[in-house]
């Protein structure tokens, strides 16, 4: 809703007032991708201005046409959604838009140490446009998925900084991470790995490994579970050596755990 | 033609989840393995280096691989079996391949250029032809959905390739129907439908064109009109006529003279209730826009509105339960987008009425025993991931939502969607809830493109489901090209001032939307020549009616038409001007420049005839009740839990997404138990602390003995929760949504006048007015059972009361869950010996056993409104106040159940004693624990807060039961004692649907 006041959104209800920011000369812009099925940038806009930076939402066709908008940000965020239906595979369609038109700009972006981010259909969309590595898989369960689970931060990565756990909601339909056992292991040496799950992934079957499990609910599902993941990128793709781009298979905004305060 | 194929090279959970469902489905067959392959076949002008540079994109190398030859069949499986869509079928997997195709190539395809998707199912193990055939018929609908089989051999010799395009021959043109026939003739028209036409000699065939549900007399006022005009219509008139008039339209049975009520039992009982709120609350009054929208609208705060719809799309469902779904929850969301100038859509809710899933009752439509009804357990999982394909896909929460289980819904479910919605009042001078057409706007119709789906859906629901039931209603929602057109609207187009009117293209497609909203500036020309359609071919009054989805229509000032094209375009949603709004009172359509339909403004929207409808009371025997055994409670209480109406639904709560937007205050599921809810609260705007406050009420059951305690039953029960969830009565709507069935009989229409009169009275004495309704009147299925015999499946008469509040601090929203132990319980309200068509009753029918004769309708609940007001203006004080820790409307089960919930949902035992409860149950152990007499809300409450508790509860009728404490859940009765374990409880809970 682009009609919200957003002067009073820094709000004590919500939490933290980032350093990040108010260290700034000027508020960091963020540009948040729109179209073709994407639907969480609203709520990521209202996270940014809580968190204290200036947000734009910006549809597809218009950084098609004019790249050079990229200029103006130094934070691009792919929100959640469900871009094309998840029809042919989940992100695949927006990734091979955004590769094909918008790969190089993206990469000039990045190598101004500037921050990005995929969000659910977002980092589904990130792995699909090569920004990150690995894929998605759908769950085990065969079902989109939508519950809330305590993550617990491994990294420095810049978007975690300061935050050892945190509990959000997660919602997806292929949302286990996937990645070559060689890419895994790079992955985890390189302590690229920025959250795992800690608690409610098993009962809804995402990945693979899985902390513990203090669900006391359904236990049919035996599988251990793995995370999704905030990446940091250094090397290979993007040849950038500040960790600033992160994919979350679920995840959702700030804003959407703030607006959970009472809770499940 | 091409065809790609793409299949997983790492673990493939899907095709794990087949496995494990079919061998489920089929324990009897040796199924060892299944993969699948997805196949996209390219019927356009690319050549082959194209084609597989289209392949790279539809396959994830890292987790996929592709061929453009074979269809990567396994090295191991006995049968094949392919799934693809029959022509003229929505395939959004096929048209987003499609874009990905033009992604590649860097242009257009034509508009004949098509991509068609298909699944390969390979199935592994020692299988006969008839297993296979048997799976595949549990894959597929035939309906929607080509089939074939073929077995390892077959595939190694070479696989041709189907392409299911969509042929229409002749030449399309409008027909006259000559209407001077007999009487007899002219009832079959209005029956069966217009006699189609042989494409080279004009003559009549014995085909038609579809139903039009035209009684006789309303066939007569057409021909007389007609004879005025001095000529016969044509036939896309007589199409339009019907969808106008149709039940579905026009809620001719609602609005029609009813026994002693002239103005029609809506004018009197519905609007007259609201009307009459209104009034009595004076400045306190907070409608805004009520019964003249596409949704009712109330006051959120002094900028913006919030809106809400329930609509039923139960027929479709009962052909195509997946298709029908997508198509209710987006329909919905249209009727939201259209309200004044469009309003953004914030949250759904569902409610699915099926018969009960783990019991097989094989129907068919034909004598012939060759079309069988779907099983109930297919429709709800169809119905199921429609409502998800449909809510999730568009980025709008689904927090609430209930599934009914009841055996007269076998033969068509009841499938419920709502949206609610917020718009702002205005955008500069403009009030963003009103709209009106003017005189010389441009007609332009934007989202999708027409075609043959969704054909005859307004007449066809306004009858019942047989035979002659359409297969072209059926419809296949596309919520991505929905959500385009969505953002392309809310988000620019209607606060850039660029449109006058905006309506959804729902029943009767075209002909409703423009004929509505040329009631406004007075008039319309339309050339249908510039409607955008899916194939070409399509006759005049097929292109005019067509509910194809995912279309609406704007009246667009000409000054601003370039301006908004142009927002569209960026969207990549199409919009096109079809026609100019008129005032001179004549609705006219124009096709290959020749006049098809030039009928007034006025005859098309009052012409119809009324009908007087005569009532008669229902004759009811004395019924045969199961008598109450004595018996150990304790397994009644776990047997209770562990039935499709009390059990949990986590698996549908856990699939529809209830955080998206970031709206969501109290949760769909509840307590760390995750027990569901029966109302949620929404924050709507990030930087206000109101809330909004959902609810539901169903409690059709009672209607098999008495529909005006079964009315007055839902509505208590929408408002019990709303409170409980935080809600005042002073700020509280409600919407009704009737589903009935036989409506053309008298008795059906007594009781329908009973239930409108009780929503009548309890709305008005509640001071909750009505906003919104719908109603679906012909729930009924003809067909044969497995022996040949005729049957006939009325639904129960059924109301779905939904209540929308307002609340001024989200923080104050209570849950179900118990909180704390030494927290003290307290049961507000009486409990009566009340267990007539209560939940105990039905299981007890189902077991058999003894029975005994009651009289007909005693011992249903019955609604005490001044009690219940009392009450629950005391628990919203108190709960204002702080000092409500848990609260749960009392429902289906009674107090036992409600127990178990609040209990399960905190995941803490419970002490309480229920000796001596307040109303006539005294005494009996079976009454106090599962009578369903309304007005009743279990809370807990702090030992702290106990006193001013009281203090504010003083006048209602409540009592203390005990605390909560401990594993077990200790309920002692006058003559047992109940002692369970919470994990025996919780595993009761979720025991039905667990499988899911």
């Amino acid at each position: 809703m682009s009609s919200l006041k957003t002067k009073n959104l820094k709000s004590r209800r919500f939490g933290r007032d980032p350093d990040f920011a108010s260290g700034l000369k000027t508020k960091p812009m963020a540009l948040i991708f729109s179209g073709y099925g994407l639907n969480t940038e609203d709520e990521t806009k209202t996270a940014f201005e809580m968190a204290g930076g200036h947000a734009e939402i910006v549809h597809i066709n218009d950084l098609l046409s004019r790249p050079a908008i990229l200029k103006s940000a130094q934070i691009v965020v792919f929100p959640g959604g469900f871009s094309y239906g998840d029809d042919t595979g989940s992100g695949k369609a927006y990734g091979n838009r955004i590769k094909e038109h918008l790969g190089e700009a993206l990469q000039k972006f990045l190598s101004r140490g500037t921050l990005l981010a995929g969000i659910c259909n977002g980092f589904q969309i990130i792995t699909n446009a090569g920004i990150l590595p690995g894929a998605l898989l759908p769950n085990d369960n065969a079902r989109y998925t939508c519950r809330w689970v305590d993550l617990i931060v491994k990294n420095e990565s810049p978007w975690l900084s300061g935050i050892s756990k945190i509990s959000l909601p997660i919602a997806h339909g292929e949302g286990k991470y996937y990645a070559p056992e060689a890419t895994l292991t790079k992955l985890e040496e390189e302590e690229k790995i920025g959250l795992v799950y800690e608690r409610g992934a098993r009962s809804c079957r995402i990945g693979r490994i899985c902390a513990s499990d203090i669900c006391e609910v359904e236990d049919r599902f035996q599988r251990k579970v793995r995370v999704s993941k905030f990446l940091k990128m250094q090397s290979g793709i993007l040849a950038n050596e500040k960790w600033n781009t992160l994919g979350r298979a679920k995840i959702s905004t700030p804003r959407r755990s703030a607006a959970g305060y009472l809770g499940v | 033609m091409h065809r790609i194929a793409v299949a997983s090279k790492v673990d493939d959970s899907r095709a794990k989840h087949f496995l494990l469902t079919l061998r489920e489905r089929f324990p009897n067959i040796e199924l060892t393995g299944v993969s699948t392959t997805q196949c996209y076949t390219i019927d356009a002008g690319i050549n082959e280096y194209e084609v597989a540079q289209a392949a790279e994109r539809l396959a994830n190398l890292l987790t996929e691989v592709y061929s453009t030859g074979g269809i990567l069949e396994p090295e191991l499986f006995a049968y094949a079996v392919e799934i693809g869509f029959l022509p003229g079928v929505t395939d959004n997997v096929g048209k987003t391949a499609r874009e990905t195709i033009q992604d590649v190539l860097g242009r257009t395809l034509k508009n004949a250029e098509v991509v068609y998707s298909s699944r390969w199912i390979f199935l592994d193990g020692d299988l006969s032809p008839r297993d296979a055939e048997k799976i595949a018929g549990e894959l597929h609908n035939p309906l929607i959905e080509r089939v074939r089989i073929t077995s390892a051999q077959e595939i190694r010799d070479g696989v041709s390739i189907i392409a299911p395009k969509v042929k229409l021959h002749g030449d399309p043109k409008a027909h006259a129907v000559n209407l001077s026939v007999s009487d007899e003739e002219l009832e079959k028209i209005g029956k069966l439908g217009i006699p189609m036409r042989s494409i080279d000699t004009e003559e009549e065939r014995p085909e038609r064109q579809g139903p039009l549900a035209l009684s006789l007399p309303a066939m007569k006022a057409i021909r007389d009109y007609f004879k005025k005009e001095g000529r016969n219509p044509t036939d896309v008139e007589l199409e339009a006529l019907a969808q106008t008039w149709s039940e579905h339209c026009k809620h001719t049975i609602f609005a029609d003279p009813l026994d002693e009520v002239k103005e029609g039992i809506y004018k009197r009982y519905i609007k007259g209730a609201t009307e009459k709120i209104r009034k009595a609350k004076g400045r306190k009054d907070f409608c805004v826009s009520v019964f003249n929208d596409n949704s009712g609208a109330i006051a959120f705060d002094k900028d913006y509105l919030i809106t809400h719809k329930v609509e039923t799309h139960n027929s479709p469902s009962a052909l195509d339960p997946f298709g029908g779904a997508v198509t209710a929850i987006v329909g919905v969301n249209r009727d939201c987008l259209g309200f004044g100038l469009g309003a953004k859509p914030i949250a759904n809710t569902y409610g699915f009425c099926v018969g009960d899933p783990k019991t097989e009752v094989d129907l068919f439509r034909d004598k012939e025993l060759t079309q069988p009804l779907l099983s109930s357990r297919r429709i709800l999982e169809g119905v199921v991931a429609g409502v998800n394909a449909g809510g999730n896909q568009s980025g709008i929460p689904t927090p609430l939502g209930f599934v009914a289980v009841d055996p007269s819904y076998r033969g068509k479910p009841l499938v419920y969607g709502g949206t609610v919605g917020l718009i702002p009042r205005k955008r500069g001078r403009r009030k963003l809830y009103e709209k009106k057409a003017k005189h010389g706007d441009y007609i332009v119709m934007i989202g999708g493109r027409v075609g043959l789906d969704g054909i005859h859906g307004a007449t066809f629901s306004s009858e019942s489901l047989s035979k002659g039931s359409p297969a072209t209603s059926v419809q296949i929602g596309d919520p991505i090209t929905q959500k385009k057109l969505s953002d392309a609207l809310i988000r620019e187009a209607r606060d850039a001032g660029l449109y006058n009117s905006i309506t959804d293209n729902g029943a009767g497609g075209l002909s409703g939307s423009v004929g509505e909203m040329a009631k406004e500036s007075g008039g319309c020309l339309v050339d249908l020549d510039l409607v955008p359609v899916k194939y070409p071919g399509l006759a005049p009054w097929q292109i005019w009616i067509s509910e194809s989805q995912e279309r609406m229509t704007l009246a667009v000032p000409k000054r601003n038409w370039l301006k908004l094209k142009k927002i569209f375009d960026r969207h990549d949603v199409e919009a096109t001007r079809i026609g100019v709004f008129t005032k001179g009172g004549r609705c006219v359509v124009r096709f290959r420049k020749k006049k098809v339909v030039d009928v007034s403004m006025r005859f098309l929207h009052d012409g119809r005839p009324m009908e007087v409808q005569t009532s008669a009371p229902p004759f009811r025997a004395a019924k045969l009740s199961p008598a109450i055994p004595h018996e150990d409670l304790s397994r009644v209480l776990l047997a209770m839990l562990d039935r499709p109406n009390i059990g949990g639904i986590s698996f549908i709560s856990d699939q529809y997404d209830s955080e998206v937007q970031g709206n969501s205050v109290t949760k769909p599921l509840q307590g760390r138990g995750r027990v569901n809810a029966d109302a949620v609260v929404l924050q709507p705007l990030p930087h206000s602390s109101k809330g909004i406050v959902l609810a539901h009420g169903f409690t059709s059951w009672y209607s098999s003995a008495d529909t005006h305690k079964m009315a007055a039953a839902a509505i208590d029960t929408a408002i019990r929760n709303a409170i409980c969830a935080g809600a005042k009565r002073d700020y509280l709507a409600l919407l009704d949504n009737f589903c009935w069935s036989s409506s053309d009989t008298p008795e059906r229409l007594y009781e329908l006048k009973a239930a409108a009169r009780a929503c009548y009275e309890m709305a008005t004495f509640y001071g909750t007015p009505f906003i919104s309704g719908k109603d679906s009147m012909f729930n009924d299925f003809r067909g044969f059972n497995s022996g040949g015999e005729k049957v006939h499946i009325a639904a129960l008469p059924s109301l779905l009361i939904s209540a929308i509040g307002v609340i001024e601090d989200v923080a104050k929203s209570v849950t179900i869950d118990f909180k704390c132990e030494g927290d003290a319980i307290y049961l507000v309200g009486l409990t009566h010996s009340e267990l007539g068509a209560s939940e105990f009753d039905a299981m007890h029918e189902e077991e058999g056993g003894e029975e005994v004769l009651r009289p007909a309708g005693s011992n249903v609940p019955t609604v005490n409104m001044k009690n219940n007001a009392l009450a629950y203006d005391a628990v919203a004080k108190a709960t204002e106040r702080n000092l409500v820790s848990s609260a749960i409307g009392v429902s289906r089960g009674g107090i036992g159940i409600a127990l178990a919930k609040s209990a399960i949902a905190g995941g803490l035992g419970a002490q309480v004693n229920l000796q001596m409860v307040l109303g006539s149950a005294q005494g009996n152990d079976a009454n106090i624990l599962f009578s369903e007499s309304q007005g009743r809300m279990l809370l807990s409450v702090r030992p702290d807060a106990e006193i001013e508790f009281k203090k504010i509860m003083r006048g209602a009728l409540y009592m203390r039961l005990g605390e909560i404490r401990g594993k077990e859940l200790t309920i002692k009765l006058p003559k047992q004692a109940i002692d369970l374990p919470m994990t025996e409880l919780t595993a009761a809970y979720r025991s039905y649907f667990k499988d899911w």
